[in-house]
């Protein structure tokens, strides 16, 4: 032993004790992440956000009297670009689309997308656009924060991004047009392109 | 000098200073935890399966992020020690292999658990 090495007795028990610290930690970590769904398309939410802002585009410029038959056309387009981008994902990284961490995740989404589905048929009669258009954003962004527990860590914020929009649109019912756009436009393209950075297109 | 006993903490972890009270219910021969447990691979292997009872082959590569021959190798010695099964069936025309921790797999990576935390408190404890 050289002279330079006298504490290699107390810093071999420090040493181990960072292991012993990493290796649980590794455990933890690699728990966790069991049944995350990692194949969320970055470049899927970026087309999705565009398809968005044509649609916030025709429902408020062009066809404000179809606003509802608009947006639901948006919301089949979406649909479709997601699954389409996220499959291709999904089969680029050599993984199966439908497993279980998928599973989880749609049982977790569709529960308040459905709750959504039905306030908008209660409440179209009313012909009340902002406080179903308030209420599409809050419950959409219900939906991405509990789906989004099964996926990557961002996709919760994101939920809450369009939970805050959403709080806007209810409490101030004039801003509701602007929290669309931001919403389903803006929020997407943003967080799909962090997505898309940090964990692929 | 000093590379060797790093080197020689890293083949063999758990021949260290002897951990207390927990390490004591830790009775795995430190020859079997050090090959079978203490590689991260066959770690992962275990930690996933503790936390889901089946995961597929690709499940468990996509969680490990791991090459398809490395997860086999590791996977083979985990089933060989009798730490997991392994079943392959099929789904439609698809062939999917499954995994699952047995119960000498979970015993061992309870113990494995118990014997890292009896190392942190050990040097804690001073």
């Amino acid at each position: 032993m050289t002279d330079d090495e006298p504490s290699t007795p107390t810093a071999e028990p420090t040493m181990l004790h960072e292991r012993a610290a990493d290796n649980l930690r590794y455990i933890r970590e690699t728990m966790e992440s069991t049944g995350r769904f990692t194949e969320l398309s970055g470049l899927g939410y970026v087309l999705i956000g565009l398809s968005a802002v044509l649609a916030w585009l025709a429902a408020v410029r062009f066809a404000q009297e179809a606003w509802l038959s608009v947006w639901m056309f948006e919301f089949a387009v979406a649909t479709a670009i997601g699954l389409w981008f996220t499959a291709r994902k999904a089969v680029g990284a050599g993984v199966t689309l439908w497993d279980r961490s998928a599973r989880k995740l749609l049982l977790a989404f569709s529960p308040p997308m459905a709750a959504g589905g039905l306030f908008t048929v209660v409440l179209y009669p009313t012909g009340d656009v902002a406080l179903i258009q308030g209420i599409w954003l809050s419950l959409y962004g219900v939906s991405v924060i509990t789906g989004g527990l099964f996926s990557v860590g961002i996709v919760p914020v994101m939920g809450l991004g369009f939970m805050a929009a959403g709080a806007v649109a209810l409490l101030w019912p004039a801003t509701t047009g602007w929290m669309m756009l931001l919403g389903f436009g803006g929020l997407h393209g943003l967080f799909g392109v962090l997505i898309w950075r940090r964990y692929g297109g | 000098m000093a590379r060797a006993v790093k080197k020689a903490q890293a083949d063999k972890p758990a021949k260290t200073p002897k951990p207390r009270a927990k390490a004591q219910s830790a009775q795995v021969p430190a020859a079997e935890l050090d090959r079978l447990i203490h590689d991260r691979v066959r770690l992962g292997i275990l930690s996933a399966l503790a936390a889901d009872a089946n995961l597929s082959f690709s499940e468990l590569k996509k969680v490990l992020k791991v090459t398809d021959g490395n997860l086999s190798v590791h996977a083979r010695k985990l089933e060989d020690a009798g730490y997991v099964e392994c079943r392959k069936r099929f789904e439609g025309r698809t062939p999917r292999t499954e995994y699952a921790l047995t119960p000498k797999g979970r015993k061992a990576l309870q113990q494995y658990v118990s014997h890292m935390e009896a190392i942190i408190s050990h040097v804690k404890g001073g």
